[in-house]
């Protein structure tokens, strides 16, 4: 939490802002909150289908309005652990540069109004990996939220694709008959 | 080499021509799709027959038959008709204009081949 | 010999060519249905028909299929003695002639399915009946001067004030060889104007003259360029001019039509390659002479053909694209054939006609669209007196629009009806045991009437019932890679939309199991399908290989390759392995099952987050799951490299390990 009050800073700086339509989601315990406008739908998964050697944080491609798209398992991409599929589970389809790509997080349905104003930059505590995607955070009655920006979430940089294994043994490496 | 001018604006037709007329032997074709373009074509290099349908959009045959027998080149083009069966008032009129042979589709295709190749003889 | 076996080798042309004429009859006759037949182009559209009835008549003789010729001719004799002097007298009814249209493409689907032949002896005989026989002839060719549509013309131009533009063409051996022809000078002429006439001229010698007569739109001239071709001409003067003729819409399954500018386009592409090729040349040559390998230059070559690759194969599957014009003239058909039916006057207004699918989409969407049009005109457009009451325009509108949006096209059918009655709806489906929020919105209204099974008397109707209900029609869609939505307002009207994919991919796949999972790979990728014995399989340098006639085939173990581990590992004791890659050089992909033939649609997978060596695209099996399609191809260069791998640190072990991702 920072230590001054920005709010009464924002309010001096700025005439009194517009608030703009955001899709809140849960994820490993912390709400999230997403711009509407990035969103292009909100869907419920079944089964997402494995592909073989993506990156960890891919669990695999689903089929969304005749499209196929990847699907970015959230939890497994900040850090945390997974956790099984289930009724609450959404696919945040996110539609960018002409790519569409699917995130999954615990839950998701709620929706908010936030006035960009009022989003506090992150707290220095913060870096590393997370820091990275978060665009502030914002108070929502008495709640913290964490506001999401979605940008390096669809870079594939950062992300590990397994390799093939080898047939035998590692070139390079020395063999024990 | 023979040369044939087959003229039809149905390309299907004009194949099923040219595939009725293989047994001829050293022939070569020529396609044109419309009357205009058969009168290019009779312009710009030497035909020893014309295979003329009547029916063709732009330039009905019988235009194209009475434009080539109104050119002193192509007075005595052999000029083949072909139309439709009971189309008896087209028969008289092609004949008027100066088709060399009247010919009814749907023809057998074996019967084609046997009268051209009589009417180039002939030539 | 039969003439149909004679011909039998020109049959898709015969359909081909059939189904143009075919479309050119509906949309003469809609438009003379339209317009009126005592209006302007009247007599042309006319002896459209009777060329179209002719054509169908000429060609359906040569292939032996008697009924379509017998429907054609008694249709040409019917219009003659309808039309004398090729006019139709106003109050004139054309059914027959629709009817007879109908007829035909159902004597023709008939031949192209190989069923017997439709019996049409009734119908021949019920028109020849129908009016006086006079013995008028076909329309006669004009003698000389304008035709009544040319003066039609002439006319409409004078009245706006166009300049007339006269021009005369002679042909030379040498232009016409390089395809300066009198048919692509009237193709250029009439991207200038409206063509009036064209009249040949005798020239001394062999030689002949073209004069065209040409109705220029505003601001264009003929550029002076062309006068090295041939052509010849002054200043234009004020005179009208007309419009061109219509062209015959897309040709049928399995054979397209492809416009000359499109293969100029994908030649040129063709091109490029030729140029990336002879550059690569190049640089080996130098290579050779001593020089050193150039690997920027290299690079930048191998990208600029991956790129050009790619351009060119997207530019030949642009060549499967034809315009959905067509197939809302056929939908215009039957909504005709419905209206009268069911007492409705309804007219059909298109929207977007030359926006651009893959032919195969157009024609499977076809049925599920004539559905949802049938069911528009039968229940949701109400009869003119309801309307009026209602204090709607007697005449109903259904729309039919398609617009493209990137790589998806949109298709809508509306209607300005009486809407669906969401009540009514959402207490049949609860009576039906469906579980409905209280006022389902437009989304939970689609749902409900897409349940297999659902019915009501606004969705089942006996005119629009064969056999298929709005869970057949989404889940046909839903196959081609569309998604069908749907907005409704009670009194207002309905509307329908679907997006469906540019192109469409469909092959025929062998579906295999590998570690628990289900993949399919393309017919066209396999050489052969062999079973093996696991005590067949020999360890050769750390390649595992089967004896394959007379050869060593390499095997590649998928279920290793991709870290699957399933129930099945290499305990079977016998396992399928596919042959792929060239004759000379097969490889062999061991997998757990095989799982059956199937049609499938293949969705591509072009996101870099999944793309992995070895998967080439996707697509959906009958319930909804996503399953992988193999690139055997990459597969095959997948396993090479790893030999070559493990050639290279001269690994000894003599078993390979079950490998860790």
């Amino acid at each position: 939490m920072s230590q001054e009050s920005p709010e009464a800073a924002a309010d001096q700086a700025q005439p009194p802002a517009a608030t703009e339509p955001f899709i809140l989601f849960d994820l490993a315990g912390a709400t999230y909150a997403v711009r509407s406008a990035e969103i292009q739908q909100l869907e419920m998964v079944e089964s997402v289908t494995p592909v073989p050697n993506a990156p960890a944080a891919v669990d695999g491609v689903v089929s969304v309005r005749g499209q196929v798209i990847p699907v970015v398992n959230l939890r497994a991409r900040f850090g945390f652990e997974r956790i099984a599929i289930g009724l609450r589970s959404r696919l945040l389809v996110v539609r960018r540069d002409g790519r569409t790509v699917g995130f999954l997080v615990d839950s998701a349905r709620e929706f908010a109004r936030i006035d960009p104003g009022s989003i506090h930059p992150p707290p220095e505590g913060i870096s590393g990996l997370n820091g990275r995607y978060l665009e502030g955070t914002a108070h929502l009655g008495g709640r913290l939220v964490l506001v999401l920006d979605m940008t390096d979430l669809f870079s594939p940089d950062g992300l590990e694709f397994a390799s093939p294994p080898p047939a035998a043994t590692e070139p390079g490496e020395s063999t024990d008959p | 080499m023979t040369s044939i001018l087959v003229v039809d604006d149905s390309a299907t037709m004009r194949r099923m021509v040219m595939a009725a007329l293989r047994g001829l032997g050293d022939v070569g074709f020529h396609e044109a799709q419309s009357g205009l373009e058969a009168i290019e074509r009779l312009s710009v290099e030497p035909v020893d027959l014309v295979l003329l349908d009547l029916n063709m959009p732009d330039m009905h045959g019988l235009e194209v038959l009475r434009f080539l027998r109104s050119h002193r080149a192509f007075e005595t083009l052999p000029v083949v008709v072909l139309t439709t069966r009971g189309d008896e008032e087209s028969r008289a009129a092609a004949l008027g204009e100066g088709a060399t042979l009247y010919l009814t589709k749907p023809f057998a295709p074996g019967d084609l081949a046997p009268r051209v190749r009589e009417l180039l003889e002939r030539g | 010999m039969e003439p149909g076996q004679f011909f039998g080798g020109l049959m898709d042309d015969y359909f081909a060519e059939c189904d143009e004429h075919l479309a050119s009859l509906r949309r003469l006759l809609m438009e003379l249905e339209q317009d009126g037949v005592a209006r302007p182009f009247a007599e042309e559209r006319v002896r459209g028909i009777f060329r179209a009835l002719h054509t169908l008549k000429g060609l359906s003789g040569m292939v032996g299929f008697a009924e379509s010729e017998a429907v054609a001719h008694a249709l040409e004799e019917w219009l003659r003695g309808a039309a004398p002097d090729g006019f139709v007298p106003p109050g004139a009814s054309l059914d027959p002639l629709f009817e007879g249209t109908a007829l035909l493409e159902r004597c023709l689907q008939a031949r192209r399915t190989d069923a017997a032949p439709l019996e049409v002896d009734a119908f021949v005989s019920r028109i020849r009946r129908a009016p006086p026989e006079p013995a008028g002839a076909a329309p006669a060719p004009p003698a000389s001067g304008l035709t009544a549509a040319e003066a039609l013309r002439l006319e409409a131009a004078r009245a706006r004030g166009d300049r007339v533009q006269e021009l005369e063409f002679v042909p030379t051996p040498e232009g016409v060889a390089r395809g300066v022809g009198v048919e692509a000078v009237r193709g250029r002429l009439s991207e200038l104007g409206e063509i009036l006439q064209v009249v040949p001229r005798v020239l001394p010698g062999r030689g002949v003259a073209f004069r065209f007569v040409v109705a220029l739109a505003e601001g264009r001239d003929v550029p002076e360029g062309w006068r090295a071709d041939g052509l010849s001409w002054e200043a234009p003067r004020a005179e009208p001019r007309e419009a061109a003729a219509p062209v015959p819409g897309a040709a049928a399954s399995n054979v397209v039509r492809v416009g000359l500018p499109r293969l100029d386009e994908l030649l040129r592409m063709v091109g490029e390659l030729v140029i990336s090729r002879s550059r690569l040349n190049d640089l080996l040559r130098g290579s050779w002479n001593g020089g050193a390998v150039p690997l920027d230059a290299l690079e930048e070559i191998n990208a600029g053909m991956e790129r050009q690759l790619r351009d060119l194969r997207e530019g030949v599957m642009r060549v499967r694209l034809v315009a959905v014009g067509e197939a809302f003239e056929r939908m215009r058909f039957v909504v005709r054939d419905v209206a009268v039916g069911a007492g409705k006057d309804v007219r059909v207004e298109m929207r977007g006609q030359d926006t651009e699918l893959d032919k195969l989409v157009v024609e499977r969407m076809l049925e599920p669209l004539l559905h949802l049009v049938r069911n528009a005109v039968s229940h949701g457009i109400e009869r003119p007196a309801e309307r009026e009451a209602a204090g709607k325009p007697r005449q109903g509108r259904l729309l039919l629009a398609a617009s493209a949006a990137g790589e998806r096209v949109r298709v809508e059918v509306a209607d300005d009806g009486r809407g669906i009655d969401r009540d009514a709806v959402a207490a049949r489906a609860r009576e039906q045991g469906l579980a409905v929020a209280e006022a389902p919105d437009d989304a939970a209204l689609l749902e409900i009437l897409c349940t297999p099974g659902f019915s009501t008397r606004e969705v089942a109707d006996l005119a629009s019932g064969r056999g298929i209900g709005m869970d057949v029609v989404r889940s046909t869609l839903r196959a081609l890679g569309g998604e069908l939505s749907m907005s409704t307002e009670a009194g207002r009207g309905t509307r329908f939309a679907v997006e469906l994919p540019l192109t469409l991919m469909i092959v025929d796949a062998l579906l295999v199991r590998i570690g628990g999972q289900t993949m399919a790979v393309p017919q066209p990728a396999l050489l052969e399908v062999i079973q093996v014995e696991a005590d067949e399989v020999v360890t050769l340098e750390n390649n595992e290989v089967v004896r394959y006639r007379g050869k060593v085939l390499p095997l590649l173990r998928l279920g290793r390759l991709f870290a699957l581990d399933g129930d099945e590992g290499e305990a079977r004791a016998s396992f399928p392995v596919l042959v792929v890659g060239s004759e000379a050089q097969p490889t062999g992909l061991a997998v757990d099952r095989l799982a059956g033939l199937r049609e499938i649609v293949v969705r591509p997978l072009a996101d870099p987050l999944v793309a992995v060596p070895g998967i080439a695209a996707a697509t959906e099996l009958g319930d909804g799951r996503v399953c992988l399609i193999l690139d055997a191809a990459e597969l095959v260069q997948l396993g090479q490299r790893m030999r070559e791998a493990a050639a290279v640190s001269g690994g000894a072990s003599s078993r390979s390990p079950a490998g860790v991702a």
